[in-house]
């Protein structure tokens, strides 16, 4: 590790993951599709680093990329000093899951369909502990009541298709934080939550965060998650990472993050204001710095408290010029 | 809100319920239910849009599917442009089901993965010129023309999303019931595709029922707003009524959760204590009352009905005159 | 299928009689025997008043009571059936696995390649290259014949052998490419990529996860295909003198026995849907999403 970053020798602690130029590429059948370009980044022990971006930014990919579930093209993702890219895949399958767990963004799909969920939140931790089937199952169980899910016993019991979409996230949530692993990949790991169940399930994050030091990639695009947990931010763009910077860092500076909240209201419902928006919305396709400016900081409108509970919510005031000049 | 419509709601809904057998005895009888939806009622006016919240797993994806009568209701009915779903023939369920498009939670099911995207969307459209339309609504939902080839395992979480909001509107509804529709988008897209949405409200009186864990997107783009727990309704208002001030305990503590967009103020929340109760054991009378600070006595008794909270409101509370209200979120007002 | 039975050329009558007869009497006493003097109407409400009452009418040729002959030959069908379907399955699954896992490989090519061997070659052809090599040259197994199982399985086992493996690839070549389809395309799907995270190791991954998943389709084709067994065993039983339904039916329709054509069509249709019901239940072990009404 020569190259450290500014953030590792502040807390003077060797990262626990380095990734390094990563390039990961789809090919289709008539061209392939640059979704990584050049990734770096690192990540201390207890840390959260969140990815924001637009979507289909490549963050997910990214994701994907540091448990070697897409192939890597270029670059290199090294975990505690062992290098995932170009592992054999049985040495990689022994620490996927024990040491790096990953939350997937598609809480609908990501189960087997026809497997009960008490198998499919087994199987990691029998793969990776040498717990017995009956205290795997206990532990479970006990890890669906941490994400909130009350009758665990029943509900080990049933299939995916028999819960509903927060329940499924919140399953593959509790699979991936069985086994207390170093570094947790979330991908989008409350879509399907409503905010108070949300608010647990970070919550049970932190506390693994301060029990074993297990550090968080978080890839959200719900600002108010990121303000409240992140230690540092990543902004995507187009497969790379356009801005870094220390949360507080970059939400001290009102000017510079809150670029209409000054000079606009709370948004109206007028119907000049949708079309005229709509107008913008098409604009900002075709913009990509100015989309890329907006897909992070829109809405973190503090202005008159209307938005306040805006996570992240639309913005439908944007782009009306101003955030040209940013 | 309300009187602004003369005219006869496009959806109604009346004590409409969802049971599921979750275990048989021996002989394959159905020896515990678990009560999804209990006792649902709604209306929905054209170009109306109607939000619905709750925690997760509170049965909101359950009362759209019944809704459509993708499962068929074990008490209730539903009535669509004056036509009981319940009793239409298979034709004619066909034609209501056109005519009433859902965006499903699960974006990826909904979709054939052995065909390509612009053929699915392609499929809804009607008369001709349809793959030249389809690559229009593509674009509308902020994706490509050239994306239409495409199959759907190939694009990111967001972009499912929006295929699936293409083919929902792609045989040009009355009705669009989005569950959870939004939740993969970042903010620029989100509101693009909010933006769309309205366009489409305000020009071709499409209605909404919105379902969404995300607050500000209901706040934003709901005119009412109902708030589920445990299957039941136990709030319905005017959208800005309902944030500004919740009448029932639980919306109130819905509210408060919201995380704050602002790293000073890192979890605030007056959350809820107490375990989620399951939906197989409910406890008696209010399903709140395990969790509720204000629970007296008088709340096991019978499930509370819905009575008149003002500005346009109803909430179900037998205390609702002793509980406290007001804004919530006022400590972060304060200092932002 | 009971007209079509009487639109084939021939007549009983005349098979039962001999070649070349000419006394009319006879032939008028024999077809108000067997009801053939009645219009085809009234012939077939007759003959489905006895099936409803459980009476699958005599041979008009050898005078057995129709269903004491399927009786008699089902059991050796039934075996035949399901060791080709076994076959099938053995020689399928791990081919549409290997198929589907190196994917555009020699390997996948390979098995492809058998696959499209096994579909377009005939059965007859195939059944008689397996006895030129393994009864002619090599000497190893008895041509034709069936031995019962439970008299001496060894010997039982070597007749099996060969019209097993004839009728078993035949079966196997569509069903290798439906496996290999239906992994693929699982293959695809987004909790694949769920349990490999989890670090379960690429063999369970593929044998558990994704082949429960697969097997929900393939089982409907195996159930559909067991109709094409059926059909199938009438040139192989011909072939290896299996003494089964197949052969039976081949021999009633030599013979225009139509009662006994019937007989054995109608016993074929209700083994088909006795099938297709133990697919529909084998679905609700496979597929939880399916509930059993
Ligand atoms: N399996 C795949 N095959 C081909 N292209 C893909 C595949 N997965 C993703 N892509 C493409 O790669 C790009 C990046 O996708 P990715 O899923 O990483 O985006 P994302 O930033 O996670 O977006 P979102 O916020 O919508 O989830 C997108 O343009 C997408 O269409
Ligand atoms: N097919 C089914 N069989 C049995 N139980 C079911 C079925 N579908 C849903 N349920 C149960 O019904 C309840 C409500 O589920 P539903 O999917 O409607 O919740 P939801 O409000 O949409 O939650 P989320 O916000 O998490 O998506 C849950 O307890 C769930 O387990
Ligand atoms: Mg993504
Ligand atoms: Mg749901």
């Amino acid at each position: 590790m020569q190259q450290l970053t500014s953030e590792t020798r502040i807390n003077g602690a060797r990262p626990v993951l380095t990734v390094r130029d990563v390039l990961v590429r789809y090919d289709l059948d008539e061209a392939s599709i640059h979704a990584v370009n050049g990734v770096s980044f690192d990540l201390n022990a207890r840390e959260t680093f969140a990815i924001v971006g637009e979507s289909g930014s490549g963050k997910s990919t990214v994701a994907l990329s540091l448990l070697g579930l897409v192939p890597v093209v270029g670059g290199e993702v090294e975990l505690d000093g062992n290098r995932l890219t170009g592992m054999d895949a049985t040495a990689l399958a022994k620490i996927r899951g024990s040491k790096i767990a990953m939350i997937f963004q598609e809480p609908m799909t990501s189960l087997n369909p026809v497997l009960t969920v008490g198998f499919q939140l087994t199987e990691a931790i029998r793969l990776h502990t040498d717990m017995g089937r009956r205290a795997a199952r206990d532990h479970a169980a006990k890890m669906l009541g941490r994400v909130g899910i009350s009758d665990a016993e029943r509900r080990l019991r049933q299939y995916p298709h028999e819960l509903s979409g927060g329940m499924r996230q919140r399953v593959m949530i509790a699979t991936a934080l069985s086994c207390s692993p170093a570094v947790l990949v979330a991908d989008e790991p409350t879509t399907a939550l409503d905010v108070t169940v949300q608010a647990q399930v970070l919550a049970l994050i932190d506390q693994l965060r301060d029990e074993f030091g297990t550090a968080v990639v978080l890839i959200t695009h719900d600002i108010g998650v990121v303000a409240e947990t992140a230690d540092r931010i990543a902004v995507m763009y187009a497969g790379r990472i356009v801005e870094e910077a220390p949360t507080a860092a970059l939400f001290a500076d009102p000017r510079e993050l809150y670029p209409r909240a000054a000079r606009f209201g709370p948004p109206g419902r007028s119907r000049s204001r949708w079309q005229a928006d709509a107008h913008n919305g098409r604009q900002r396709a075709v913009d990509a710095e100015l989309a890329r400016r907006l897909s992070f900081p829109s809405s973190l409108c503090a202005g008159d408290g209307d938005m306040q509970v805006g996570t992240a919510g639309p913005n439908r005031d944007a782009a009306h010029g101003e955030v040209l000049a940013l | 809100m309300n009187e602004a419509y003369k005219v006869d709601p496009l959806l109604y809904v009346e004590g409409l319920s969802q049971r599921f057998a979750v275990a048989t005895d021996v002989p394959g009888r159905p020896s515990q239910w678990l009560h999804a939806v209990e006792n649902v009622d709604l209306e929905l006016y054209p170009g109306e849009s109607l939000g619905i919240v709750g925690e997760s797993g509170c049965g909101k994806s359950t009362l759209a599917r019944t809704i459509l009568h993708l499962y068929k209701p074990s008490v209730g009915r539903v009535t669509f442009q004056g036509r009981d779903v319940g009793t239409a023939r298979a034709a004619e369920l066909a034609a209501l089901r056109r005519d009433m498009q859902i965006v499903l939670q699960d974006p990826f099911g909904a979709l054939n993965p052995r065909r390509s995207v612009g053929a699915s969307i392609a499929d809804g459209i009607k008369g001709h010129d349809r793959s030249r339309k389809a690559q229009a609504l593509l674009e509308r939902v902020g994706l490509s023309a050239a994306d239409y080839g495409r199959y759907p395992h190939e694009f990111s979480g967001g972009q499912r999303q929006r295929i699936c909001i293409a083919r929902a509107l792609a045989p040009e509804p009355k009705l669009l019931i989005a569950d959870e529709a939004v939740s993969a988008l970042d903010v620029s897209v989100q509101a693009q595709i909010l933006n769309l949405l309205g366009e489409l409200r305000a020009d071709l009186g499409l209605s909404f029922l919105f379902i969404s864990h995300n607050l500000a997107v209901v706040r934003a783009f709901c005119d009412r707003l109902a708030v589920m727990y445990l299957g039941r309704v136990v709030e319905t208002g005017p959208t800005e009524a309902v944030f500004t001030d919740p009448a029932h305990p639980y919306t109130r503590a819905l509210i408060s959760a919201v995380p704050i967009p602002d790293p000073a103020h890192p979890g605030q929340h007056a959350l809820l204590e107490g375990e989620v109760p399951s939906p197989l054991t409910p406890p008696s009378g209010c399903a709140i009352r395990t969790r509720c600070p204000h629970a007296v006595a008088a709340c096991a008794e019978a499930v509370p009905a819905m009575a008149s909270a003002g500005d346009g409101r109803a909430a179900a509370c037998v205390r609702l005159d002793e509980v406290p209200r007001g804004p919530i979120w006022n400590t972060a007002e304060g200092e932002a | 299928m009971f007209s079509l039975v009487h639109l084939v050329p021939g007549d009983p009558v005349d098979v039962l009689m001999g070649e070349g007869h000419s006394d009319t009497v006879v032939e008028a006493a024999l077809r108000a025997k067997y009801g053939l003097d009645q219009p085809i109407v009234v012939q077939y409400f007759t003959w489905l008043g006895n099936i409803l009452t459980g009476d699958f009418g005599s041979s008009l040729y050898t005078k057995e009571p129709i269903l004491k002959m399927i009786a008699d030959r089902f059991p050796a069908t039934l075996l035949l059936a399901f060791a080709s379907a076994i076959v099938a399955i053995v020689i399928s699954i791990p081919a549409g696995i290997i198929a589907a896992l190196y994917r555009g490989t020699l390997l996948d090519f390979g098995a492809m390649g058998v696959a499209l061997f096994g579909i377009s070659v005939p059965n007859f052809w195939f059944g008689i290259l397996l006895i030129l090599f393994f009864s002619q040259m090599l000497c190893l197994l008895p041509s034709m014949g069936h031995v019962a199982v439970f008299s001496d399985p060894w010997a039982a086992i070597q007749h099996l052998f060969m019209p097993a493996l004839t009728l078993g690839t035949a079966m196997a070549a569509n069903l290798t490419r439906l496996v290999g389809a239906e992994m693929i395309e699982q293959l695809s799907q987004d909790y694949v990529r769920t349990v490999r995270a989890k670090g379960v190791p690429e063999r369970v991954v593929v044998g558990l996860h994704v082949l429960k998943n697969a097997m929900i389709p393939t089982v409907t084709i195996i159930g559909l295909q067991f109709g094409g067994l059926l059909e199938g065993a009438m040139l192989t039983e011909t072939i290896f003198a299996w003494p089964g339904i197949g052969k039976l039916a081949v021999t009633a329709v030599y013979e225009r026995d139509y009662a006994l054509i019937r007989g054995v069509v109608l016993f074929a249709a209700i083994v088909y849907v006795f099938v297709s019901l133990l697919v529909d239940i084998s679905y609700r072990f496979l597929d939880p999403r399916v509930k059993l009404k």
